[in-house]
C-alpha cells in the first residue's frame, strides 16, 4: 500500500507539474522542430482536388477526412492539416519544395507530425519506441491517404513487420509456433510497436502478455516454478522454435541445465525404469508452470 | 458480461444518438442515406481437404475438413459516419467477423470475433515401461475464441475526454492431455484427456483527457478466468508410508482466478524542450482455490530533452514489484533505469548510445540479488535514398543470474542464464533498381556463463530479394538461416542415493540446432481479366541433443529432424467489374525424417466466386 501511494504521488507531482507548465505552452507545442512553410497561407482541400483528385478519392474513405472539430484542436480541416498551408504550392504550380512533404522529411520530423494528434492511446510512450530511434517513423508502415488495412497499415500486421523483421518469419515458420502465419495472430498481439516501457511489449511485464491468452499459469500457486513467476522467456522463445511447446531447447536438456536428472542406481538395476529417466521430464513434473496440489514425494514436486 | 456489454452498447449509441450533431432521427437521417457511399462484396465456394499424418504439426490451426466457405466485406460512408464490415466463414470452427463502426466520430466501435482450432498433440509415452494411457492414439484439440470490443465515446460538451469501455472474452473448449505419476514407486505414468472448457472475460472501462500539453489515461482492468471443467481424477494407490498422496485424487487442477489493474498514464510537454510520460500500475491477482493473492504494482517515467536537430536524450526509470501472499511465494522487485542518446552526426543517419542498469531482488528465490548493466550502441544511416542500413551492438553484463540451488546436494548451483552476453546486428535495404529491392541482415550474439559453464552462439542471417522484370510479374525470394549451438553443464544424481555420494557431473553438454528456410513467390498478370500467383516454402530443421549420458543415447529420443514443404497456386479470374472466380491449390507436407511421428501432409482445393456491389 505503501508503494502504490508514493507512485501515485509522483503520478500527481507530474500531473501537477504538466499543469503548470501549460501557462508556458501553447497547447500541442511539440519539441521536435516542425517545417514551415514561408508566407504561405491556407487555400483549402478544394484547391488540392484538380491536381491530385486520385489521392483525394482515397483519402475521402479515411478517418482523417472524417474528423470532427474537437479532433482538430484549431487546425486547418482537408489534406493542409498535415500538409501544412498550400499557397505557395499552388503559386508555384506544385514545387514539392512549397509544401510539407512527409517523403522529404527525417522520420522523427515526420513522425512528430502525426504525434500532433496522435497523443494519447499506443503513442503515449512514443519515445521508447526502438523504430524511431532506427531511423523508421510512422509513413514507413501507415499509408495516411488511403485505407491499406485496420489503422491504415500498409500491407497489415504482421506482413509489414516483415518486410525489416525476416528473421522473426522464418521463426514463425519453424514447427513450433503461434498462428501468425495462419492470420489467428497479430505481432500487434503482444507488441506495442509505438513504444512502450518494456522493449515494445504491451504490458509492464513479459509474463502479463502471456497472461492475457494463458490465464491458467497466472496463478498464483501455492508451488511455484521460479523462471514462471519471473520471465516466461527463460525456457519459451514465443517466436517459433523447433523443439515442441515453443520451448527453447528440447527436453529434457532445458531441464537438466537447471536441474540435475535421476540416474539410475545400479544397485538396484532397472529400478525405476530407465525409460522415465532422460527423456521427457513433464511426463511426470506435468505441472511444470505451478500448482496448488502437493506432489507425492517432495511437496513441491510438481508432478500434479 | 455480455448482458452487461449488450446493455452498455445500446446505451452508448442511444447518448451518441442525442448528442452527435450529424446523426439524428428523421429527415437528416434521409439525407444522410442518400448521400452515402457504400461498397460491397460477397463471395463463396467450396474446399476440398485430403489430409492424413499427424495434424498437430502439418494443420497445428487448421480445420481439415471439406465445405462451404464464404465471406462479406461491406463498407459505407456517409458525411463522418462509417461502416466497415467484413467477415469470413470457412468451417464452423474457423469463423471470423470484423466491424468498424464510427458515428460522427462520437462514438467509435471497433468489434472483432473470431474462432479457431488448435490441434495438441498427445504424447504416446513410448519411452516409459510402465504407463497408461487411457485415451491412446487421441487426437486432442482446443476451440479457441475470441470476442473483443473496443467503444470510445466523445461527448461534443467535453471535447477533451474521451471514455472507453473495452470487453474482451476469450473461450478455451476442448480436450488436451493431461499426465501425471500414479505410482511413484513404479515410475507409473498415467495419462488421461482432460477436459478443457476455460473463459477469461475483461471488462475495461477508462478515460483519456487532454489538458493542454498533457494526456492522461486512466484504465481499470477487471478479469475473471473462469475453468469450468472438473480436475481429471487418478489411483494414486496405498504406496509407501511416506507418500503424501494415497487413493482417489484429483491432478492438472486449474484454479479459478481473477485480476484487476489500475493503470494511469500521462504524457505531456515540459518547458525548455523537454516532454515527460509515466505511468503508475497497481494490480492485484487471486487464486479462488486457495484464496491467496499476488499484488503487482509498477511505475516507469520517461523525460525526454530536445538539446538541438542533431541531439536529444531521453532517461528513464522503471519499476515492477511483485508481493505474493501465498506462504513461501516468490517476491519479486524489478527496477531498470538509464539513458539513450540520439545523435545525427551526418545527414540522413542516427547514432543512439544507450546504457540500462537493472536490478531484481528476490525473497524466495536465488539469488537474492541480480545486477545488470546494458550497453548499446547503434549506427543508421540513409545514403541516396535508396541504400539504408543499420549496424548494432549491445554488450550485456549480469553479476548473479537468477539460478537454482539444489537442497538435497549442498553446493550444486545450475543456470541457464548468462552473465555475459554480446550481439552484432547488421541490416541493408537497398533499391539497387527501380525493379529490385535487396533486403538482408546478420546477427551473431555470444551468450556465456563461465562460472557455470554455459556457452552459447547464435546466428541468424537472412537475404531476401523483391524483382519485378516484366510489368506483369513480380517475384519475391527469401532465404533465411537460424544456428544455435549450446554447450552446458549437467549434472545427474543417482536414484535413492542421497547428497553427493552419487552425483555425477558433465560440463559441455552439447546442444545443436539449425533451420534454414527457402521460400518463392511470384504474380504474373496474364491478361487484364487473369492473375496468376504461386509460392513455395521449404523449411530444413534440426535440433540435436545426442550426447550419450549416462550410456542412454537420448538422443534417440529428443532428436527432432522435421522438414516442411508448402506449395500453393491460384487463379483469379475477373469476369467482369462485378463477378471474379477463384482457384487455389495448396499442398503442405510436414516430414519427421528420424521417427515419422510428426509426419503428415495435407492437400486443398478451393475454387469460389465473389461478386462486388
Amino acid at each position: 500500500m505503501n508503494r502504490s501511494t508514493a507512485a501515485l504521488s509522483i503520478l500527481l507531482l507530474c500531473v501537477l507539474t504538466a499543469w503548470g507548465c501549460q501557462r508556458f505552452l501553447k497547447a500541442g507545442e511539440n519539441r521536435v522542430e516542425l517545417p514551415m512553410i514561408e508566407g504561405a497561407f491556407y487555400v483549402g482541400t478544394d484547391s488540392c482536388v484538380p491536381c491530385h483528385d486520385d489521392v483525394y478519392q482515397q483519402f475521402k474513405k479515411t478517418v482523417h477526412y472524417r474528423l470532427n472539430a474537437a479532433e482538430l484542436k484549431g487546425m486547418q480541416r482537408g489534406c493542409e492539416t498535415c500538409h501544412g498551408p498550400g499557397s505557395k504550392h499552388m503559386q508555384t504550380k506544385g514545387k514539392a519544395q512549397d509544401i510539407i512533404s512527409f517523403a522529404k522529411l527525417p522520420p522523427e520530423q515526420s513522425s512528430q507530425m502525426c504525434l500532433a494528434c496522435h497523443q494519447g492511446g499506443p503513442t503515449m510512450d512514443w519515445r521508447a519506441n526502438v523504430h524511431v530511434l532506427n531511423g523508421v517513423g510512422c509513413n514507413e508502415c501507415h499509408k495516411s491517404h488511403k485505407i491499406t488495412g485496420p489503422k491504415m497499415v500498409y500491407l497489415g500486421d504482421p506482413d509489414i513487420c516483415f518486410t525489416c523483421h525476416q528473421e522473426k518469419k522464418a521463426q514463425l515458420m519453424l514447427p513450433s509456433h503461434h498462428p501468425l502465419r495462419e492470420k489467428k495472430m497479430k505481432c500487434g498481439s503482444c507488441h506495442n510497436n509505438h513504444g512502450s516501457e518494456n522493449n515494445n511489449l504491451k504490458k509492464q511485464s513479459l509474463n502479463d502478455v502471456c497472461f492475457e491468452c494463458h490465464a491458467e499459469y497466472q496463478g498464483p500457486f501455492v508451488f511455484e516454478h521460479a523462471p514462471v513467476v519471473e520471465d516466461c522467456s527463460i525456457c519459451h522463445e514465443p517466436h517459433g522454435t523447433i523443439a515442441n511447446n515453443l520451448l527453447r531447447q528440447s527436453e529434457p536438456f532445458i531441464c537438466l541445465r537447471c536441474h540435475r536428472g535421476h540416474k539410475i542406481n545400479p544397485k538396484t538395476g532397472d529400478y525405476p525404469t530407465s525409460g522415465a529417466f532422460l527423456t521427457s521430464c513433464v511426463q511426470c513434473h506435468s505441472a511444470v508452470h505451478g500448482s496448488d496440489l502437493h506432489s507425492q514425494v517432495n511437496g513441491g514436486g510438481l508432478t500434479r | 458480461m455480455k448482458r452487461l456489454f449488450a446493455i452498455f452498447s445500446r446505451g452508448m449509441i442511444a447518448s451518441a444518438l442525442m448528442c452527435c450533431p450529424g446523426v439524428s432521427f428523421g429527415q437528416e437521417t434521409t439525407s444522410l442515406l442518400q448521400n452515402a457511399d457504400v461498397s460491397a462484396a460477397v463471395s463463396g465456394g467450396f474446399h476440398f481437404y485430403n489430409t492424413d499424418g499427424n495434424r498437430s504439426k502439418v494443420g497445428e490451426y487448421d480445420v481439415l475438413h471439406s465445405g462451404a466457405e464464404s465471406s462479406f466485406d461491406l463498407q459505407g460512408s456517409s458525411g463522418r459516419n462509417y461502416i466497415d464490415m467484413s467477415g469470413r466463414m470457412l468451417d464452423e470452427n474457423d469463423q471470423s467477423y470484423n466491424l468498424n463502426l464510427d458515428l460522427n466520430r462520437y462514438l467509435r466501435s471497433d468489434f472483432s470475433y473470431m474462432r479457431f482450432q488448435h490441434y495438441l498433440d498427445h504424447d504416446p509415452l513410448k519411452n516409459q515401461d510402465f504407463t497408461t494411457d487411457y485415451n491412446n492414439g487421441a487426437c486432442n484439440k482446443l476451440i479457441i475464441s475470441e470476442l473483443k470490443a473496443n467503444n470510445t465515446l466523445l461527448l461534443p460538451s467535453m471535447p477533451f475526454v474521451k471514455f472507453n469501455f473495452d470487453v474482451r472474452s476469450y473461450d478455451k473448449e476442448g480436450n488436451r492431455q493431461a499426465m501425471t505419476v500414479s505410482k511413484c514407486s513404479q515410475c507409473h505414468v498415467t495419462s488421461r484427456n482432460k477436459r478443457v472448457n476455460s473463459s477469461i472475460n475483461d471488462v475495461t472501462p477508462g478515460m483519456e483527457i487532454a489538458l493542454g500539453p498533457a494526456t492522461i489515461t486512466y484504465n481499470h482492468l477487471i478479469r475473471s478466468f473462469t475453468e469450468h471443467a472438473d480436475a481429471p481424477m487418478t489411483n494414486y494407490g496405498d504406496g509407501a508410508s511416506f507418500f503424501l498422496v494415497k487413493g482417489l485424487a484429483p491432478y492438472s487442477l486449474v484454479p479459478d482466478s481473477k485480476l484487476n489493474v489500475d493503470t494511469v498514464n500521462l504524457r505531456s510537454a515540459l518547458p525548455w524542450d523537454s516532454t515527460v510520460y509515466a505511468t503508475v500500475q497497481h494490480g492485484k491477482r487471486e487464486n479462488l482455490e486457495t484464496h491467496t493473492n499476488a499484488t503487482f504494482n509498477s511505475m516507469a517515467t520517461r523525460l525526454s530533452k530536445y538539446f538541438s536537430k542533431y541531439l536529444t536524450c531521453d532517461v528513464y526509470y522503471n519499476k515492477y514489484s511483485l508481493e505474493n501472499k501465498t506462504s513461501g511465494g516468490i517476491d519479486l522487485d524489478n527496477a531498470r533505469g538509464g539513458f539513450d542518446f540520439n545523435m545525427h552526426p551526418v545527414k540522413n543517419s542516427g547514432l543512439t548510445c544507450s546504457y540500462q542498469w537493472q536490478e531484481i531482488n528476490r525473497d524466495n528465490s536465488e539469488p537474492n540479488s541480480t545486477h545488470k548493466n546494458t550497453w548499446r550502441l547503434t549506427w543508421n544511416q540513409r545514403i541516396l535514398k535508396k541504400l539504408r542500413y543499420n549496424l548494432k551492438y549491445e554488450k550485456i553484463r549480469v553479476n548473479e543470474p537468477l539460478v537454482r540451488k539444489d537442497d538435497t546436494i549442498p553446493g550444486l548451483v545450475q543456470t541457464a542464464l548468462p552473465k555475459k552476453e554480446d550481439t552484432y546486428y547488421a541490416n541493408l535495404s537497398w533499391s539497387i533498381l527501380y525493379n529490385v529491392t535487396l533486403n538482408t541482415n546478420l546477427r551473431y550474439a555470444n551468450l556465456r556463463n563461465s562460472r557455470y559453464n554455459s556457452d552459447e552462439d547464435q546466428w541468424e542471417y537472412a537475404i531476401s530479394l523483391w524483382y519485378v522484370p516484366l510489368e506483369r510479374l513480380t517475384l519475391t525470394g527469401a532465404y533465411t538461416l537460424a544456428k544455435n549451438k549450446v554447450n552446458s553443464f549437467g549434472a545427474l544424481k543417482t536414484y535413492h542415493l542421497n547428497g553427493a555420494d552419487g552425483l555425477f557431473e558433465y560440463n559441455d553438454l552439447p546442444y545443436d540446432s539449425r533451420s534454414q528456410t527457402w521460400s518463392l513467390s511470384a504474380a504474373f498478370k496474364l491478361t487484364t481479366q487473369t492473375t496468376l500467383t504461386g509460392d513455395i516454402i521449404c523449411i530444413d530443421s534440426i535440433a540435436d541433443f545426442d550426447k550419450h549420458v549416462d550410456g542412454q543415447n537420448i538422443g534417440d529420443f529428443s532428436k527432432l529432424s522435421i522438414g516442411q514443404v508448402q506449395t500453393s497456386v491460384g487463379v483469379v479470374y475477373a469476369y467482369n467489374k462485378h463477378l471474379t472466380l477463384n482457384s487455389r491449390f495448396m499442398y503442405r507436407e510436414y516430414n519427421d525424417h528420424d521417427q515419422n511421428y510428426f509426419d503428415g501432409h495435407f492437400s486443398m482445393i478451393s475454387v469460389g466466386a465473389s461478386w462486388s456491389f
